[in-house]
């Protein structure tokens, strides 16, 4: 847990925006239901999948590896991802 | 076979799809996730001009075009970006509806768009077409981009793992697609393929349990065909990215990038326009009268026509084309290397305090080439109110046939600055769409929720220059049909108007400019322009004409000057000293707050009828209406503002 910070919350546990850049970590669940739920899989971003954070974006939101890919979230999803460190 | 086809959008830089199909062909689908480079596939096999770039949600409709494979005709669609068929915005319905509708057949071949660097992601739309009893072939793209990543794909052993052909193609460099042709026949000929097995104790009902499923079968499919390197690396994009999308830098870096692509445009072009300006007024002019004496019709309304209504309006419009070509290329290769999903990234808080998601950058970035399609683009919003919202607001993005305008107006009063006039009024376009939006977010749309931005960034990539130059001269191809079309009805009202006699008594074609009907109609409207500092009747009316395009600005105002000038053809010069005349007699001292009145008034007023058309076509006539008055209305009390208060400063 070095890498994370306890969010601060109702939730326990750590999530995505606490992560540090660089830092690979592990989604243990989403908060969020619906088509963004659905949209967050069709990207890979589900609970078990390994991310690697690879920076802050302007706006506070979080840039995302996920495999080979790519996903740009905002601050208010990127807070509902639950995770922990790989 | 038959499919219903949405009608084309109208556009002045329209697409074009490949020939016909042959009535009755066997109908082959292209599907993929958004950005996969379907279009760019489809363009290469049918030699379509379908608009592509490298962003999510380029294609918003659906192309068809006649195609072979391997000697049978069939009829290619090119269908909107999906991930799935779990629709969540009307161009991904589309999808589903060609691909699923009620009444509808299922395509006779589905060749889906499969991004190699991506696989897991790109396989859940094949999982779900598999799901179903029909013929599916993987087109494989992007395989440079997984190689650099150190992803092999094994297509064989995919193609074994998913129960459907795989072709590696590559259609930026158009390779491959005989290959695909091949293959496309072969499947065609052969019989449909049972969907593929699932679990026999699967509830369908479950969304899901059901999705884990897909989700299993991808996770064995990807192991089966692909060898991923060890641990995730990053790669050059990622390290750009860092300082793409980073807090302050990163908004930076995009002012810088659209400061540089408007300085650069403005510098390189200025130069060659007025050659090509010198070259109508002089050369080509002397040329055409030379001819219209010989034939003994000097003199007569036939050359007063060609001089004073073609060449001065369309040919002073001529003139900006390679300042089209060079605006053009560059957003092109903005396009092309990926660069702009990413500024929607970083204005995604911006777009959100006033109410839209990020992925609404997309529709209004393209407004700023043209409002017509940008207005088309909105589909790829999920929700009505946004999009409404959106249409309503990309009015006020500088189109480039506003730029046309800037242009000659910067270089008229402003010679040593024009690039930074030209774009400090981008800025404040951007301005405006931020302040409209806040206000329409603040009284009409209280009530609307916030979307969540989820967006793809593909890898940035070198643009090519084959696709560079077939995108940007689609666009100037655009410019040009409109000048051939609408531009030219418009000059030839607007000289008809100006030939007819009010007063004076002379005949027809021989008219003082200021006795004509044309300056009498002007001289009722120009009062109202008398508080915005530029009453007099040349501009009031050349706005007025400018309702129908914003091109139209220029062809009016060198048309009403050049009619006053005896000596047949003008300069660019010669036309620039006439507008600095008017505005110094109207501007009352405070020249430079006239001609910014000027410019605002311009930027916000309705851009062209063919946007009102688009409106109209996407969110109705209530709201098409509201958004001319609130243009109108904006545009008027904003110059007038600016009028006064600079009036007041100098």
């Amino acid at each position: 847990m070095s890498r994370l910070r306890p969010r601060r919350g109702p939730a326990p546990g750590a999530v995505l925006t606490a992560a540090r850049s660089g830092a690979t970590v592990r989604v243990t669940g989403i908060e969020i239901e619906g088509p963004v739920r659905a949209r967050l899989a069709e990207f890979g971003l589900r609970p078990g999948a390994a991310v690697m954070v690879l920076g802050r974006t302007a706006g506070g939101g979080r840039l995302l590896g996920i495999g080979a890919g790519r996903v740009a979230l905002d601050h208010a999803t990127a807070a509902r991802v639950g995770v922990q460190p790989e | 076979m038959t499919t219903t086809k949405p009608s084309p959008t109208p556009s002045c830089h329209a697409g074009g799809d490949g020939p016909a199909a042959v009535l009755g062909a066997p109908v082959v689908a292209l599907v993929g996730a958004p950005n996969a480079g379907k279009s760019t596939l489809f363009n290469g096999l049918t030699g379509g001009k379908r608009t592509v770039g490298n962003w999510p949600g380029t294609t918003v409709e659906v192309g068809s075009a006649a195609w072979a494979a391997g000697g049978t005709p069939v009829e290619l669609l090119d269908l909107p970006g999906a991930y799935s068929l779990d629709s969540h915005s009307p161009d991904e319905e589309l999808t589903r509806d060609l691909l699923y509708g009620v009444d509808r057949p299922v395509p006779d071949v589905t060749v889906v768009v499969v991004d190699a660097a991506q696989l897991a992601r790109s396989l859940y739309l094949v999982a779900q077409l598999r799901e179903h009893r029909q013929r599916v072939v993987l087109a494989l793209t992007m395989n440079d981009v997984a190689a650099r990543r150190g992803i092999e794909v094994d297509p064989a052993a995919l193609a074994r793992a998913v129960g459907a052909a795989v072709v590696a193609i590559d259609p930026r460099r158009r390779a491959g697609a005989q290959r695909l042709q091949a293959e496309v026949a072969a499947v065609l000929a052969g019989p449909v393929p049972e969907p593929r097995p699932q679990p026999g104790g699967l509830d369908h009902d479950d969304e899901l349990a059901v999705a884990d499923e897909r989700f299993a079968w991808i996770e064995a499919a990807v192991s089966a065909g692909s060898r991923m390197p060890a641990g995730a690396r990053t790669t050059v994009s990622d390290r750009i990215d860092r300082w793409a999308t980073a807090p302050v830098i990163g908004p930076l870096l995009f002012l810088a990038v659209m400061w540089a692509v408007f300085e650069l445009t403005t510098a390189v072009a200025a130069p060659i326009q007025d050659g090509l300006g010198n070259f109508f007024s002089g050369p080509l002019t002397r040329g055409i009268n030379a001819v219209f004496e010989h034939l003994g019709l000097g003199g007569s309304w036939l050359v007063q026509f060609v001089d004073n209504g073609l060449i001065a309006g369309v040919g002073m419009l001529l003139t900006f084309v390679p300042l089209m070509i060079i605006m053009f290329a560059l957003l092109a290769l903005l396009e092309d290397s990926g660069y702009m999903a990413r500024a929607a990234v970083v204005t995604d808080r911006l777009m959100r305090r006033i109410g839209l998601p990020g992925k609404a950058f997309l529709p209004l970035v393209v407004g700023f080439g043209c409002n017509v399609p940008a207005i088309s683009a909105t589909r790829i919003l999920p929700g009505a109110r946004q999009r409404v919202l959106t249409a309503l607001l990309i009015p006020v993005t500088s189109c480039s046939a506003r730029l046309t305008v800037y242009v000659l107006v910067a270089a008229t009063f402003f010679p040593a600055h024009a690039g930074t006039v030209v774009f400090g009024m981008y800025v404040i376009s951007i301005l405006l769409v931020v302040l409209a939006g806040l206000a329409l977010k603040q009284t009409l749309w209280r009530s609307m929720g916030q979307e969540p931005l989820v967006l793809d960034l593909p890898a940035y990539q070198r643009p090519t220059l084959r696709l560079t130059a077939s995108v940007t001269w689609l666009r100037v191809k655009g410019f040009l049909r409109s000048a051939g079309g609408i531009i030219v009805a418009t000059v030839t009202v607007v000289w008809l108007l100006q030939a007819i006699p009010v007063r004076g008594g002379a005949s027809f074609g021989h008219v003082e400019p200021g006795d004509s009907l044309f300056a009498g109609l002007a001289r009722l409207i120009a009062p109202i322009f008398a508080p915005l500092g530029f009453g007099d009747w040349h501009t009031a009316s050349s706005l007025v004409v400018g309702f129908v395009a914003k091109e139209t600005v220029i062809t009016s105002w060198a048309q009403t000057y050049a009619a006053a000038d005896p000596t047949a053809g003008q300069s660019p010069a010669q036309l620039q000293g006439h507008i600095h005349a008017a505005f110094a007699a109207t501007g009352g001292g405070a020249v430079t707050a006239a001609v910014f009145a000027f410019l605002i008034f311009l930027l916000a007023y309705t851009p062209c009828v063919a946007t009102v058309a688009a409106q109209y076509r996407e969110i109705g006539l209530r709201w098409t209406a509201f958004g001319i008055l609130m243009q109108l209305s904006v545009a008027w009390v904003l110059a007038c503002l600016v009028f006064q208060l600079g009036r007041l400063l100098t």
